[in-house]
């Protein structure tokens, strides 16, 4: 998924650099709650049409430009994880514990099996996400739960892409090779 | 399963689907926890989440419509 280095040491930072036009980020919890449900419901959308859009009805230049967002964003989730460990870092000792666990688990999914993280993902997330987001209700827990999921989903789809890759550049060297000889 | 021993062992092994479902469960508590008895770090937290979440469907919309 690439190199990943948090540099960040606060939600106001986070929200400042990632999302400029958030920066007055305010509203209750439950607002807030609300309103992140929403979000995860259309993300658990988004990742449905993403899963059902094929690399292999993509051309090679479309493919290696996708490769390149998707491993862009992979990195990108990361510092989402380490921004939010390090908003641990201010919390309550337990939640400390809890976040950096989440980080910790979340670096790990590049070693995932990928049939198995993507057969597990189709079986129940974003069922639960579509539901749970649709609903307005999302907890913080079951929010980075779903982040979790979501980088799993995108890590085997870029995947997927990838060994399209790899097949169209053997494929282009065997025809290079055939027209040698 | 033990809580803490799969927090520790999350540093170095990926979890099945079952350890991380009883590390979030516990998690689930804590911050049901944390939100009664300091109501302003959950807050501060669930605006990071609100914000990681934005940006999450942004990076997704964007890779979708390419």
């Amino acid at each position: 998924m690439g190199e990943y280095c948090g540099t960040m040491t606060s939600t106001e930072d986070f929200i400042a650099r990632r999302s400029p036009h958030l920066e007055n980020v305010a509203g209750a919890i439950s607002e807030l709650e609300q309103a992140v449900g929403a979000e995860m419901g259309e993300l658990g959308q988004n990742l449905e049409a993403l899963q059902e859009k094929s690399p292999s009805d993509l051309t090679e230049e479309k493919l290696y430009k996708k490769m390149e967002e998707l491993e862009a964003a992979g990195v990108r989730f990361l510092e989402v994880a380490e921004t939010l460990a390090q908003e641990g870092d201010r919390m309550d000792e337990k939640i400390k514990a809890l976040l950096r666990f989440w980080r910790d688990a979340t670096i790990m999914v590049g070693s995932f099996g990928v049939a198995g993280v993507a057969a597990d993902f189709n079986s129940w997330a974003i069922p639960f996400m579509t539901v749970v987001g649709g609903m307005g209700v999302m907890s913080g827990a079951s929010i980075l739960y779903s982040i979790s999921r979501t980088i799993n989903a995108v890590k085997t789809y870029t995947e997927g892409v990838r060994a399209r890759v790899q097949f169209y550049r053997a494929e282009r060297i065997e025809n290079s090779l055939n027209k040698e000889q | 399963m033990d809580v803490q021993a799969l927090i520790e062992k999350a540093k170095t092994t990926p979890l099945t689907s079952e350890e991380h479902a009883v590390v979030f469960k516990y998690l689930q508590q804590e911050l049901e926890r944390v939100k009664k008895e300091k109501p302003e770090e959950y807050h501060q937290l669930l605006k990071a989440l609100y914000v990681a979440t934005v940006s999450l469907n942004n990076d997704l919309k964007r890779i979708l419509a390419s």
